[in-house]
């Protein structure tokens, strides 16, 4: 097949999985969802697998969209490089949570909305991901925004659920509002929306206020950047991200981990040949205080979903600022990375909570390890991938990113530095909030994990090699092969599912050799990287043994804290209280949203007092004193006019009953009458 | 070519309009019936000019052109009033969407049990002078069916309207009717002083003729006149021609609304019954934008090019200030009433672009205000009709009890709100967009009519989420009464949120039609 049909193919399957699972809304059908759901995400997988397997190369296909004026705005489908792997990777994505959702959805009432909704998601992901000019990818973005109000908000009838939705869709919107600025700002200056056209078309010389076009392209990359604020969830608009937990934790590991929120590193991709140095040091800078700033937040969190939240800040900060410093190659890497690593914990976060009755709170997990030894095994190397130790593709993804950051601090100006510092300290922050969680999600308290970590790895071990041993001698009837086949038979979905995830996080799949970023395919694919600071893997080698020893007494001595009621130090306390409260940045939010609108002094109140007693008042008086006048009208109607007629009309009549009087029938009266008037005639004709 | 095709659609619901008048009381079951075939009917002939239509034409398609009557004034000069029809691309969408709107709002009268006979014949009056409106060519005529819209609505109001509406009919009538006064002096000062040159030489006497395509020509304006561009006439320290823009500027803006003049709007859409609610945002506030492209701009075109920031800053106005307003109600029909002052401002900020960006979003989004508004009235009736109530506060958790009307509910006020792929988003989108790029206007004011968008998102979703999620909670005399969309409302309500979609998806639909005629407009 060609591109064209293929992916039309990809997303009408979708959009039609959208419809089609809707409709099935209340019927007995409403079962059987999920399933339906999964076959369209495994046929989708295997057309974008065909896209990348024969790889086209660069693909524009334009159709008519909106023909204004002159210079008409085309329905763009772009298909390079950057649209094949987040084409692959959205769906590949898709396609465990939808497994993993079989499951852990089957029991509510609403399925079908639920996989009716995903399916709009990875058709909108699909869209914007394909989208080949600014408008289209607008038009997108804030479609996978609303399908992620639709799933925050997916147990509509909880209260905090509805909050976290419009939350998240109003502090989407604020960025979306300087986001259409920027593309207007972007068109202003370049005569065009199309992502292909920016990389060798000529800024058009304006010159608006102050401002020359260098600084107003900066200006408006800024702007545009407002929008990856909100999308990928940047200081100062992140706050909606871990309130976003309420939704379903599938939802969670989709989009808000895994997919939507990168979509903000995508964009910067998409605008990379347009980002100058002033406005990626201000991305950069961004990037690494959210990252940093989220890393804290992260730390103190007792809610597990919350602290994977926190860690998906944290590392959008890292690949934000990747972008910023214009390492396009690393911040996809880790893009790809975080993807199915984070997406791979939040499904494990989903089974342990699923496991414990839809308890949330860590202190009060533990001993997992026992009960759930293979949800562990994938968290396990999830977490791994997260803090970036070797084997995983974390390691190679994370460290990408450090060098490249350090290298852009180290080879300019002093206030670049602040960059991979930053960075380096998230790492560390990193390793502490890992090792706490999963020392407070699995282990046992009175035991030492070591123990049961050795004692798990020498019985898989003794079992691998009785295998082994049974396959050398031919025994079919060992019993090793049988724990194997038995192992893999009583592999459930949640297990299945992580698992894959975890697979899909180690080394092999982006680097032939796993411990040297020499052989990753992004930097052959994006661009290289320039140099190698060889002491970089001993410094987050370094940093992470030391997290580990810190963290790992530490969370013991804070469970043991909570189980005995014993508060901490004065200053941890507030310390934790401030890092877990985002340092207040939310509740600052939400009372200026109150000031404003639902307050003592809002600013609706004078408004409406304009509307009721200035511009509706100003008109009924006008109405009123249009009658007012019209009473005087009528005033002056019958008093003066009308009285004057009468009057006039009056003494006319008068003088007629004066002069009938005179009438009385006397005939020689009128003969003399006559006589004298006839005489005074005579006499005033001859006068004159 | 006089097929008479146009004048079909002003005639056939004057037939039907007589018909209902003839036929006695005892068939009052057939008045319903009449009307909705009458709007099919017209719907038909509108597809049909529709499928002829050339859309890269940009000039009057379809004219009839006969003459009505000539006055002679004195032995020097002639008043040529004629009976022109034609469409072009400005007019026909405005015609299609009267069409489709009124026939939405005649199945929406089927539920009208109140002197039938009275208000069926009003309705066609109304679709005709309305259809008249768009389809005149003639300033004159033109003039005639724009106030003549005035009499129906009014006793529309008036005798079918909830408990205020006397006051509002009269609020309504009397700012319109002040509109039309000022428009009423433009016209007289505009056809004084132009002839129609081509008569003139004919009949070896002055004409003045009140033909658009005459008044339009400024090779046809009478030296000395008040209008004349070379020796500017001052009245009142302003140019005459600039005096003739401000005063249609406000004649049409009231009829807009555009704030201040805006107060008559919400007092008549919450007094009005759910159809005539439906018509009047759907299609008479349009005539407002129609009247000010088709009048001010194309015989006035400096005037208006000069007045261009105060019509930018008259829609950023609406905008926010509607949206503010919209924000502070707790009845959900005012709510809808301010967010139509809020969105028309962005009609207002695209013709003040003078791009042809900014012309078409303008019109856009007076195509898919159009559809939206008439959507949000009748889902506001919806409630209104089963429980007599519109209060927000009143109602909580619908959605577990009604899922079918969440769905629509939903598509008209994500629509409103500027979600894309709905049309709202198109509209508003290329107003702004032509607004930024446009010579004429500080940058600031579509930059601050962004955060119109951001507004309109928080009053939709609050009363979305207030009114839908959440435990089902409301008056116990409502439970039994609140059931969900009946096939009728289904229809009306499915069909407007398909052409949503299908305009939001795709708005080429709207503007291959429009564009050209436009960018006429420019020139």
């Amino acid at each position: 097949m060609n591109p064209e049909s293929l992916v039309f193919f990809n997303l009408q399957i979708y959009l039609l999985g959208f419809i089609f699972l809707l409709s099935l809304n209340n019927t007995v059908f409403v079962k059987t969802t999920g399933s339906i759901s999964l076959v369209i995400s495994i046929l989708g997988v295997i057309v974008t697998s065909s896209l990348l397997v024969n790889n086209p190369g660069t693909v524009i296909l334009t159709y008519d969209w909106i023909s204004v004026g002159e210079k008409p705005v085309h329905f763009i489908l772009l298909i390079n490089a950057q649209t094949r792997f987040m084409l692959f990777l959205v769906q590949i994505v898709a396609c465990f949570v939808n497994l993993f959702s079989l499951k852990y959805m089957s029991n509510d009432p609403g399925v079908n909305r639920f996989f009716a909704y995903l399916n709009l998601f990875v058709f909108s992901m699909l869209g914007m991901v394909l989208a080949g000019n600014l408008l289209q990818l607008y038009f997108f973005w804030e479609l996978v925004g609303f399908c992620s109000y639709l799933l925050i908000g997916f147990w509509y009838t909880r209260k905090t659920a509805n909050a976290a939705a419009i939350k998240a869709f109003l502090l989407n919107r604020i960025g979306d509002a300087f986001f259409l600025a920027g593309i207007f700002l972007i068109y202003y200056l370049y005569g065009t929306f199309r992502f292909d056209d920016f990389a060798h078309s000529a800024l058009i010389e304006r010159n608006y206020l102050y401002l020359n076009a260098e600084q107003l392209q900066t200006l408006a990359v800024v702007l545009l950047f407002g929008g990856v604020m909100a999308k990928s969830a940047q200081l100062p608009l992140q706050v909606w991200l871990p309130d976003a937990m309420e939704g379903p934790t599938p939802a969670s590991a989709l989009i808000h981990a895994a997919t939507m929120v990168v979509a903000g590193v995508f964009l910067l991709g998409r605008i990379s040949p347009l980002i100058t140095p002033p406005a990626g040091f201000f991305i950069s800078i961004t990037g690494a205080l959210t990252s940093v700033i989220a890393g804290f937040s992260a730390l103190y969190q007792y809610d597990i979903k919350k602290v994977l939240a926190f860690s998906t800040i944290s590392q959008l900060g890292f690949m934000v600022a990747g972008m910023g410093m214009g390492e396009m190659a690393a911040s996809f890497f880790h893009l790809t990375t975080h993807a199915f690593f984070k997406a791979g914990l939040f499904l494990c976060a989903g089974a342990v909570i699923a496991y414990l009755h839809h308890e949330q709170d860590m202190r009060k997990m533990g001993d997992l390890i026992r009960k759930m030894p293979t949800v562990f095994a994938a968290f396990l190397i999830c977490a791994g991938a997260l803090i970036g130790l070797p084997l995983s593709g974390g390691y190679l993804s994370k460290e990408s990113i450090l060098n490249a950051a350090w290298i852009y601090g180290l080879q300019s100006a002093d206030h670049k530095l602040l960059i991979p510092v930053l960075l380096t300290v998230t790492s560390f922050l990193t390793t502490c909030y890992v090792v706490r969680m999963v020392v407070m999600v699995f282990f046992q308290r009175e035991d030492s994990p070591v123990e049961i970590i050795l004692d798990t790895t020498k019985k898989t071990v003794d079992g691998a090699l009785k295998t082994f041993k049974d396959l050398l001698t031919a025994d079919n009837k060992g019993s090793g092969e049988d724990h194997i086949i038995q192992f893999i038979r009583n592999l459930g979905i949640y297990d299945t599912a992580t698992l894959g995830l975890a697979f899909c996080s180690l080394w092999f799949f982006y680097s032939s050799n796993p411990f040297h970023l020499k052989e990753v395919w992004f930097f052959s694919e994006f661009g290289g990287i320039k140099e190698m600071y060889d002491w970089l893997p001993w410094l987050v080698g370094f940093l992470f043994l030391a997290g580990l020893l810190i963290t790992y007494n530490d969370t013991l001595e804070e469970i043991r804290r909570y189980y005995f009621k014993k508060p901490a130090a004065r200053w941890q306390q507030s310390f934790s209280r401030l890092a877990r409260r985002q340092f207040y940045m939310d509740d600052l939010y939400e009372r200026l949203f109150r000031k404003i609108f639902t307050g003592e002094k809002n600013i609706l109140k004078p408004v409406s007092y304009i509307e009721t007693a200035w511009i509706d008042a100003a008109v009924v008086k006008l109405g009123k004193s249009s009658v007012y006048f019209a009473k005087i009208a009528g005033k002056l109607e019958k008093e003066v006019i009308d009285a004057s007629v009468m009057g006039f009309f009056g003494t006319i009549r008068s003088l007629g009953n004066k002069i009938r009087k005179w009438g009385n029938g006397n005939i020689q009266l009128y003969l003399k009458g006559l006589i004298v008037a006839l005489a005074a005639l005579v006499f005033f004709l001859i006068i004159l | 070519m006089e097929s008479g095709i146009l004048s079909s659609l002003i005639l056939l619901p004057l037939v039907g309009s007589l018909l209902i008048l003839i036929l006695p009381r005892a068939y009052k079951t057939f008045y319903k019936w009449i009307c909705l075939i009458t709007q099919i009917l017209l719907l038909i002939n509108v597809m049909t000019i529709l499928g002829l239509f050339d859309r890269e034409n940009p000039e009057y398609q379809f004219i009839e052109h006969s003459e009505w009557f000539r006055l002679a004034l004195g032995s020097k000069s002639i008043l040529s009033i004629d009976y022109i029809l034609g469409v072009d691309g400005l007019s026909i969408s405005l015609v299609v969407l009267s069409i489709i709107v009124f026939l939405i709002a005649s199945v929406s009268s089927f539920r009208i049990t109140y002197r039938e006979k009275t208000y069926f014949s009003l309705f066609l009056l109304l679709t005709a002078s309305v259809l008249g409106c768009f389809l005149a060519v003639d300033f004159f005529l033109f003039f005639v069916f724009f106030e003549f819209m005035l009499l129906p609505m009014y006793f529309l109001i008036g005798i079918w309207g909830g408990k205020n509406r006397a006051y509002a009919s009269l609020k309504f009538f009397i700012y319109t009717f002040a509109g039309s006064v000022l428009i009423l002096v433009v016209m007289i000062c505009m056809v004084i002083s132009s002839q129609d040159e081509f008569f003139t030489s004919e009949y070896a006497r002055l004409v003045y003729s009140f033909d658009f395509r005459m008044l339009k020509d400024t090779t046809n304006l009478i030296d000395g006149s008040i209008l004349n561009i070379k020796n500017p006439v001052s009245v009142f320290g302003l140019p005459a021609r600039d005096l003739m823009f401000l005063l249609l500027l406000v004649g049409f803006g009231i009829k807009m609304p555009v704030v201040p003049f805006h107060t008559w709007l919400p007092d008549a859409h919450v007094e009005a019954p759910t159809p005539i609610s439906v018509i009047l945002a759907g299609i008479l506030l349009k005539i407002g934008g129609y009247g000010i492209l088709r009048v001010a701009y194309e015989i006035l075109p400096d005037a208006s090019e000069k007045y261009a920031v105060l019509i930018g800053v008259l829609g950023l106005v609406s905008i926010i200030y509607g949206a503010l307003n919209a924000l502070n109600q707790t009845d959900l029909k005012k709510l809808i009433a301010y967010s139509s002052v809020s969105h028309m401002g962005f009609v207002f900020i695209g013709i003040s672009a003078f791009n042809s960006i900014g012309f078409n979003g303008a019109v856009f989004q007076m195509f898919s205000h159009g559809i939206l508004s008439s959507m949000l009235f009748l889902v506001a009736g919806v409630i209104y009709e089963r429980t007599q109530d519109r209060d927000i506060s009143a109602f909580q958790g619908l959605a577990r009890k009604m899922p079918v009307y969440t769905l629509v509910v939903a598509v008209a006020f994500f629509g409103s709100l500027g979600l894309p792929s709905l049309s709202g988003f198109i509209g508003e989108f290329l107003t702004l967009h032509g607004a930024f790029q446009s010579e004429h206007l500080p940058k600031v004011i579509p930059v601050l009519g962004i955060i119109g968008i951001v507004l309109s998102a928080i009053y939709f979703l609050l009363t979305f989420q207030r009114m839908f999620f959440g435990e089902f909670h409301t008056r116990e005399e409502y439970r039994t009464l609140l059931k969900d969309l009946t096939k009728t409302e289904m229809f009306m309500l499915g069909s407007l949120a398909v052409l949503t979609i299908l305009t939001g998806v795709w708005p080429n639909l709207i503007i291959r039609y429009i564009n050209s005629s436009l960018t006429e407009i420019l020139k």
